[in-house]
């Protein structure tokens, strides 16, 4: 499994914590992510996309729902997601 | 067609609202004085808890019930607002059927005190969703979440309980003599911790309507702390002010979780992007 999926996987399980299965809805609606109803996330990107915007447009969603509360949720979800990254793969509204 | 379901939610708890406000005005200002009417008012106003709980109940299930925070507070919600729906069938039951005066503790009190447990349980889960935890990691706001409880339980104390005679004979009693205005003290204090702790973290879509929620848990405090008082002083009347202040909670917080329906976050997130 591909490092951002394991980390979309991830915060997408945490949103799904707050808001049930309008998390996933949410992230479907990001272009090149598809969640299942199981959770298994599959990110395709296009030519024009990066790892680091479709992380961007998925936390911008969220944020959409509680504001900083939901990006601080996206920033747990990462950590526990178990995967080495570095500060410079991600967004700038998760540092 | 969605929107007008929709708004039909919030349509009928203002018309079972408006209804229940006119009744009461009429029999307070209008109409002789009736006893009869007092305690009919009493026994039927409790229907707007009953379809606040509905509708939270419904509306819960968009959230995966208890599988996420939102669904856990809503559901919490709903069952404090059925609880105070019980406890209100219950003291109608010993007037009407049984035709005495309730007595202390009784079956209603189980609805009534049972509430506490289940805004307690909502409060708890809205403010982690609010994301107080992040809050909490700084100890300025770690201090403030232990203080502010602390006073507030202080002073309900000293108010309600400060020269409290002791019948170790009525255990349940003297259970639900604290249990009641401390019990109140810790949904309001958390209600009024979460707003305090999330100000700054919370926004987006939700905000408000948290905010709102947060109100009506203030205002059934306010209905609770009426009662309490009322009754030590033993001015409390039925179908008085303190019944429609319980009315007003119920509405508002109908309201508050009517305003969490799913659909209409959804229609306010595709109207952002």
């Amino acid at each position: 499994m591909d490092k951002l999926d394991v980390i979309i996987e991830s915060i997408v399980r945490h949103q799904e914590n707050v808001v049930g299965p309008l998390a996933i809805e949410q992230a479907n609606e990001v272009d090149g992510v598809l969640v299942t109803d199981d959770g298994k996330v599959r990110v395709t990107l296009k030519k024009t996309s990066s790892p680091k915007k479709v992380l961007e447009s998925l936390v911008k969603r969220y944020e959409m729902l509680f504001g900083q509360a939901s990006v601080e949720v996206c920033k747990d979800a990462i950590k526990e997601a178990g995967v080495k990254i570095d500060a410079k793969e991600l967004p700038e509204i998760l540092s | 067609m969605s929107d007008i379901i929709r708004s039909k939610s919030t349509v009928l708890a203002v018309v079972i609202f408006s209804t229940l406000t006119l009744w009461w005005l009429l029999i307070r200002f209008v109409l002789p004085a009736d006893s009869f009417q007092d305690q009919l008012f009493a026994a039927s106003y409790g229907v707007m808890a009953l379809y606040g709980a509905l509708c939270g109940f419904y509306f819960a299930r968009k959230y995966g019930f208890t599988r996420s925070l939102m669904g856990k507070a809503i559901i919490g919600f709903s069952l404090g607002l059925l609880a105070q729906e019980f406890g209100q069938l219950a003291y109608s039951y010993y007037i009407y059927f049984k035709g005495i005066e309730v007595p202390y503790p009784s079956i209603g009190d189980i609805g009534y005190f049972g509430s506490i447990p289940f805004y307690i349980y909502g409060v708890v889960h809205l403010a982690e969703a609010s994301g107080i935890n992040f809050s909490l990691k700084k100890i300025s706001n770690q201090l403030q979440a232990i203080v502010v409880p602390l006073l507030l339980l202080l002073t309900s104390y000293f108010i309600f309980l400060q020269d409290y005679t002791f019948d170790v004979t009525q255990p349940l009693t003297i259970s639900l003599d604290f249990g009641y205005p401390l019990g109140q003290v810790v949904y309001v204090s958390i209600a009024l911790m979460t707003y305090m702790l999330s100000y700054r973290i919370l926004g987006g879509i939700m905000r408000t309507r948290i905010f709102v929620v947060l109100f009506a848990l203030c205002v059934q405090y306010m209905a609770d702390y009426t009662f309490l008082v009322q009754a030590m002083q033993e001015v409390w009347k039925v179908g008085e002010i303190n019944d429609y202040m319980y009315l007003l909670s119920y509405f508002v917080m109908s309201i508050a979780l009517i305003n969490l329906r799913i659909s209409v976050v959804r229609s306010k997130l595709s109207q952002q992007t």
